[in-house]
Parts: structure tokens; sequence; C-alpha cells
């Protein structure tokens, strides 16, 4: 269909136009904005002829409105420095230093009850010989990386903490010299004085994963005999709030939200006073990539309060409303709408050789060892994946393989190139994992609609920010 | 064959003056680089940090200085701000008791340990701590300026290359029997007579005082060297990578150009941006701000990890290897008045020549 590639956007001020291929947003004119949006609805060719107006018209010969797309090849921008990234700057890696786990929650990508795609719970841990060979693996290919991280991942990763301070005493030997920082993500529940006290020495940066007030929490995230677990991990967090008040000033609280839920009740954990710093509540929507055949479910009352929630924490941006009743769930979306604001401005237009944004170098950015060595993007892949699996600490990296995966727009090459969303994609390549080496088409295109809603309500949201003027921003809110 | 001096931390900055340090001077000569063991150049080509063509010499860790036959330990403490230099009076220690003097390069005063001065007073003559000054110019303190002409070579990135460019510019200077003076960030100058001006950037005295500081001490440099030509390696960026990326603002090299004139610049650019377009941008961008042009470019073999500058708001950087910037330059054709090249495989005779060519009109 010959369209422009174009997306309207209309706010309760203005008209816009996004231009796909200039990646630029331009205010338009009512008019101008209901004869696109009824060009983009109905099954009309789009000839310049029928353009209504001098502004259209200017618009289509200043370059805008384009119906083709100018990529002619769908490439990574770093697609030839592919191999030197890779021997050079991989600054982080994430070891699974175990399979087991004291939890049994029902949405874990280990539980063979909803997940069996992704990896199953075993009681096997990584030895230290291959854990040091993974510390070795990370000097060797870290010569451009000034900082170095290292996160422990399981399971439960405290399962293995005799395995983790010799990994950590390891490292700091191997890495003087360089900046190295810890992570773990944890249930919490075998915390206790002498491991807290080892995370402080250490500077570790820790994750207790809790998903909401008891009565949410303890719906998914069980003990192995179905009991709720929301008590002993909120106990473990009250020793290191009441023990070591500055650590816990750090620690940050990772909540997975199932959607089905009714968003206040979710949102309810820290506003009911149970004390969480507002910015170290990370929260995140079950993650149901690998689940292709039974989707999330949103319930009304989620969509509805949680938009609800969004609404009154612009209004509280803007003095209109108490910012201490806003959620940090709600606070965080804000946050984050005026920290992307570059990612809207002068953005670079499409290229011959180009490739939709969204994927990051496979391994650079991020790197995650299993517990034999088998190397994956992140965490969150399938470690039975054939496409996921990126090499092994013995073999190194499989450099075709990474690369197929930092290129997988080509899958939907044409879908790609004829997108409005092409510079504000989010897919990594995770959403096309279908297990197979290849991956699948039908997968990714299957995630192209929540991509291109994603970008459009964060466009939204920048353009409702950028209508009210920040000059003498602080006055404005609080007038 | 001169003195023996082993060099701790190596620190990729380090790594042109290990390369030219036998044509820099001939009193002393490089045995030993200790490499932080976390820079992963044990037992490797020093040149690996850089991606460069190896030089010959090869890192190894401090834990072998007790079996150095070096005459002197350059304990240098002013490269990486976050290195931890908590051993350094262990070290020092143990090269004295083995009979190796030590040269300490501070960062400033306030920066030396109490075990260090401790030091001193134990091995008086075997042990010296160098901290580089402001100098004062009372006899030229009513001169405008300073007269010789300035060379200034700065980067759009904080990297060695802009030290690897300086140091051929100032051996092409002095093989033309030029008399140069020389500024650089690099404390360590043994042997040398290059001058070190990080000190006068990291004391605690106001903007307006560093800025009549630098001036002070160049012109006191070319009053005592009576130098044919100044050369001074930027002692930031010369520009901001973006508004999200704070990586300086140029801010140091800006007071720089308000202490002193300019009269010439060479650039270090990255290769990906070594496009004549954005070059010429540059050109315009250095006219305006720094009063001076582009007398030459090098392209860098550093390539911006913009995924990370996105992700972190950090400019960081990889080395790829040479042969892929001449690709890359070969693919640049179109030459512009500004000689772009890529001095670690062509040298810096062409931009030696138009400065020359320039400044002698």
């Amino acid at each position: 269909m010959n369209k422009p590639i174009i997306q309207l956007f209309k706010t309760i001020n203005q008209h816009y136009i996004l231009d796909g291929i200039k990646c630029e947003i331009l205010p338009i004119s009512e008019e101008s904005f209901w004869y696109l949006n009824e060009l983009l609805s109905k099954k009309n060719e789009f000839t310049t002829e029928d353009l209504p107006n001098e502004e259209l018209k200017q618009l289509y010969n200043n370059g805008y409105l384009t119906t083709r797309s100018n990529v002619q090849q769908i490439q990574h921008v770093y697609t030839n420095y592919l191999p030197y990234f890779l021997q050079r700057k991989v600054s982080k890696i994430t070891l699974q230093v175990t399979q087991d786990c004291n939890f049994r929650c029902k949405y874990c990508i280990y539980s063979e009850e909803t997940n069996n795609k992704q990896r199953i719970h075993t009681q096997e841990s990584m030895s230290l010989e291959t854990a040091k060979e993974a510390i070795d693996f990370l000097l060797t290919h870290s010569i451009d990386s000034n900082d170095i991280n290292i996160s422990f991942y399981g399971g439960e990763p405290l399962l293995a903490f005799d395995l983790i301070k010799d990994i950590v005493r390891y490292a700091d030997k191997v890495f003087k010299g360089k900046k190295i920082s810890h992570n773990m993500t944890s249930n919490g529940t075998l915390l206790d004085e002498e491991k807290i006290d080892f995370l402080i020495e250490h500077d570790f940066s820790l994750m207790i994963s809790l998903d909401g007030p008891k009565e949410i929490n303890d719906l998914n995230r069980i003990y192995p005999d179905g009991s709720g677990t929301y008590d002993s991990a909120m106990e473990k967090i009250r020793l290191v709030q009441e023990k070591y008040p500055d650590y816990a000033d750090k620690l940050s609280i990772s909540m997975v939200m199932d959607p089905s839920n009714d968003f206040d009740c979710i949102n309810s954990i820290e506003l009911k006073g149970e004390d969480f710093k507002p910015l170290n509540l990370n929260a995140s929507i079950i993650d149901t990539d690998y689940v292709y055949d039974n989707p999330l479910e949103y319930s009304e009352d989620y969509i509805w309060k949680f938009e609800y929630n969004i609404f009154l924490a612009l209004m509280s941006y803007w003095g209109r409303y108490p910012m201490e009743k806003i959620s940090s769930i709600s606070k965080s979306v804000v946050q984050r709408t005026l920290n992307d604001s570059y990612k809207f401005e002068g953005v670079p237009d499409i290229k011959k050789v180009d490739i939709p944004s969204g994927p990051c170098i496979p391994g650079q950015m991020r790197l995650f060892s299993d517990i034999n060595g088998n190397l994956f993007p992140c965490e969150r892949v399938s470690e039975t994946s054939e496409a996921m699996k990126i090499g092994t600490l013995k073999e190194g990296f499989d450099l075709e393989q990474i690369d197929y995966l930092l290129n997988f727009s080509r899958l939907t090459e044409k879908e790609c190139k004829d997108c409005w969303a092409f510079r504000y994609c989010n897919q990594c390549a995770k959403k096309a994992d279908d297990g197979t080496k290849k991956m699948s088409r039908e997968l990714k295109l299957r995630h192209c609609k929540e991509s291109k809603s994603i970008a459009y309500s964060e466009i939204m949201k920048y353009l409702i920010m950028k209508e009210i003027p920040e000059y003498y921003g602080k006055q404005i809110r609080n007038v | 064959m001169g003195e023996k001096v082993a060099i701790y931390p190596f620190n990729p900055r380090l790594l042109p003056y290990i390369k030219y340090y036998d044509k820099l001077q001939e009193k002393y000569e490089i045995s030993e680089v200790y490499s932080p063991r976390g820079l992963g150049l044990t037992n490797k080509h020093l040149s690996l940090a850089c991606n460069h063509h190896p030089m010959g010499i090869k890192g190894s860790l401090i834990e072998n200085i007790k079996e150095s036959d070096a005459d002197i330990l350059a304990l240098i403490d002013d490269l990486g701000d976050d290195f931890n230099n908590k051993d350094f009076p262990d070290l020092a220690s143990i090269a004295l008791q083995n009979g190796i003097k030590v040269n300490y390069y501070a960062k400033g005063i306030d920066d030396v340990s109490s075990e260090m001065w401790k030091l001193t007073e134990d091995y008086k003559d075997n042990i010296k701590i160098i901290i580089e000054k402001h100098k004062e110019n009372k006899l030229g303190e009513k001169k405008d300026s300073v007269q010789a002409p300035v060379i200034l070579v700065g980067g759009l990135i904080d990297e060695p290359n802009i030290l690897e460019v300086l140091l051929q510019v100032y051996l092409n200077l002095t093989e033309l029997g030029l008399k140069v003076s020389v500024f650089t960030k690099t404390p360590f100058s043994l042997g040398t007579n290059f001058h070190s001006i990080n000190t006068l950037f990291n004391s605690k005295s106001d903007e307006k005082t560093k800025i009549s500081n630098l001036k002070k001490t160049i012109k006191e440099i070319e009053h005592l060297e009576q130098p044919d030509i100044i050369l001074i390696e930027a002692p930031d960026s010369i520009m901001e990578y973006n508004e999200y990326t704070p990586n300086g603002y140029g801010i140091r090299t800006y007071m720089l150009s308000l202490a002193i004139t300019l009269d010439s610049m060479i650039c270090v650019i990255p290769t990906e941006l070594c496009i004549n377009e954005y070059v010429e941008m540059i050109n315009s961008f250095v006219k305006e701000k720094y009063n001076t042009g582009l007398d030459g470019v090098h392209a860098s073999n550093a390539v911006i990890d913009s995924i990370d500058v996105i992700q972190s708001q950090k400019l960081s950087w990889i080395h790829i290897p040479l042969e892929e910037v001449d690709k890359n330059l070969e693919y640049n054709q179109k030459q512009l008045k500004i000689p772009i090249t890529n001095v670690l495989k062509n040298g810096t005779n062409t931009i030696t020549n138009n400065i020359i060519n320039r400044l002698s009109y």
C-alpha cells in the first residue's frame, strides 16, 4: 500500500506528525492532521495531487511524507566492528552460581509448571573452576573497559554464598587496577548478618524480589510447600533496615507485577507505609516472552488504575497533586519520560544502511554464563534456545550467531523498512526466539504491535511534557 | 646505555611516552613496565592497550619488583583518577630496600601520604617526590603574551593518541633543528624537560587564578627555555560530546586558550567521524571558540561505543585495528585543505609541514 511512513499524534493543545524517515516530530494544522488521519485509515492510495493545503505540499516538497524507505540494507552500524567490541569491551558478566532455589514462584523462568521452555530447576551449582574461567574470560575481553561488573544470579544465589565469596576474592585480585562492582538479585530470605557484612564490605548492589503486599506477593512467590514467602522476605528487609540503615538506603526491590491483579493493590505496598525508598523500586511485568500459547491477561482494574496513577504522577510533577501520594511505580514512569526525552530530539534520519533500534550487541552489553560455562546475551533469555547460545567460556564467542542476533530485524526486513517506529523500536532478539537457531519471523511480528504501542505512548508523554514550558519550571510548577 | 627505569602503574596514556622514550632523551631506558593485573596486559605487548602494533615492551606484574635490575622505580600517581594507590608506600619501601631509587610523581602536595613523606626521611637521597607547580614570571609579567607560536594538540575524546601525535610532531620539529617547549598531561617526564599541565588545573584556586597561573607558567618556561615553538597537549576534550553525556565541555582547554593565544591546532578524531563535512564543522568550531584553525587531523583508531553512551550516559570507546582506520580513510578520499591522516602509519610529516608553512607567513 502506497502510504506515507508517518504516525500522527494529538494532544489537548496540538496536532503532530512524526515522519518515520526523517525521524522528526512536527506540529501540523488540524486540517492536515485529519486529512492524513483519514489517508492512513482508509485504503486510498497516496497521491500528491490530492494534498489539500499548502502546509502538506510544502512538507512533501521538503522530503517529508515519503512512501518509500531509504533503507537499502538492514545492518547494524557496528556489524563490521563486532569482533573488536567482543574482543575488547565486554564489561559485565552475570554468573548463574546455582540453579537451585528455596522458592517455587509460579511465574519463574525455571518453573516446570508454566515455563519449561526456558530452563529448569536443578540442585546444581557452578564449580569454582568454571567461575574462575568466567572471570578470566572477562579479563581477556575487557581491555577497553574501565569499569567491570560481576553479577550473581540463580536460582537463589545466596544458596551458593561460599562460592560467591571465593569468586569475589578472586575477581578483586584479577581486576586490580580497574573499578569493580558487584550486583546480586536475591529473594533475600537467606540473608544474615555475616552475609550482609560481606555484601557491604564488597560494595554489592543488592536487589531483593518482592511482588507487592502480602496478599499479592504470596499468590505467586511461594515456598515448595505452597506457603507464602512475604513474611520471611520482609523480616530480612527489616533486618537490613534496622542494623544497616545506610545499606538499606541502597537496597532495591524488584517487583514483578501480574497485571491480572488490581493495580491499586500491587501499588499499595509502599503507600501503606512499608517504607521503601521511592526510587529503589524496580517494577516490571511478568516475563511471558517464552509462553507462546498463553498470553498475559491484563485485568480492567489493572489497566485503568495504572493509567490513572500515571495521570496523577504527571499532575504531581506539575505541582497539581501531592507528590507523597504518588507511588514510586508511577513516579518511575514520569522519571523515565524525562530521562528519555533525548530519544526524540535530534534523532538521525534513516540511512541507506540502517537497523531498527532495540537490539544490544549480544554478549557485549551484558553477558550471562550458566553453571556449565555456556554463554548467553543476558539472564532473561532461554538457556535451551539454539539461537541464544552465543558461545562457551572454553571456545569463546560464536561471532556468526552474535551477528545474526544483532541483525535479527532482517527476519522482517520489509515490515521494518515501512514502519514509522523504525527508530523507536524496542524489540530485542528474544522477541523472535522460538528455540531454533534461525528464530521466528512470525513471533517477531507478533510483538510489533506492542513495540509500536510503547513507542506511541512514550512519544505522547514526551509531547505533553514538552508543551508545558520548562523555563522557570520550578516556579511554574508551584503556581 | 642509560639508567634503567621501571614504571608503575602502566596506563594507556603512558603508551606513546614509553614508545618514543629512547628518542626523547638519552639518559635513561625503560627496562620494565608494571601493569596492574586488571588491565589484562600481563606478558602481553603494552601496545595492545590501544590496539597499536607491537612495540617491544610487555607488561609485567609489580610483584616482580624484588627481582628487578632497574635503577629507578617511577611511581606515577596522576593518571587514572580512580587508581587505588594505597600500596605505593609499600612498593616504594620494597624498591628502596632492594637498592632501587624511587621517583614518585604525585598529583599534588596534599595527595602525598604520610608514609611516603616518612620514606623521604629514611631514604633521603634515594627517593624524590615530584610535584609540578606553577611558576612565577616576575621578569616578563608585563609582557602581553608568549612570543613563540603555540601549537595545541587536542582531540574529541580524551585518548592516548593525542600524546602520540604530540610526541611525533615534537620529534619532527626537533629534527628540523627547532627548539620546542612541551607541556603534556603526563606527569612522568624523567630525562626530558617536558612539563606537566595537570597540577595547574588540580589546584584549589579559583578559575581566574588558574588562568593567571597558566599564563605565568607558560611565559616563564618561554623565558627560561627560549623555544621556537611551544607544543601543548590539550588538558581535556576540545568540545562536548552531547548534552546528555558530559565529558568536560572542553572547559580546561578553553581556560588555556584564555591564558595564551593559540596559533595552530592538531585534532585527533575517531576514525568513523573523519568525514570531510564533519572535520570542516570542527574546524569552524575551533576557529570560533579557540581563535585558531586546524592544521591537521589524526584519524584515531577509537570507535565510540554509542550504545553505552545511550545506556549509561558515559563516553567510552573501543580501539579497532589500524588497518580498519586506513579502510575508512580510503572511503573518504576527497582531500580537504586540512590533512587527515593516520599518524600511526604515515607519521606526522604532512601535518608538521602544513603547520610550518602556515606559521612561516
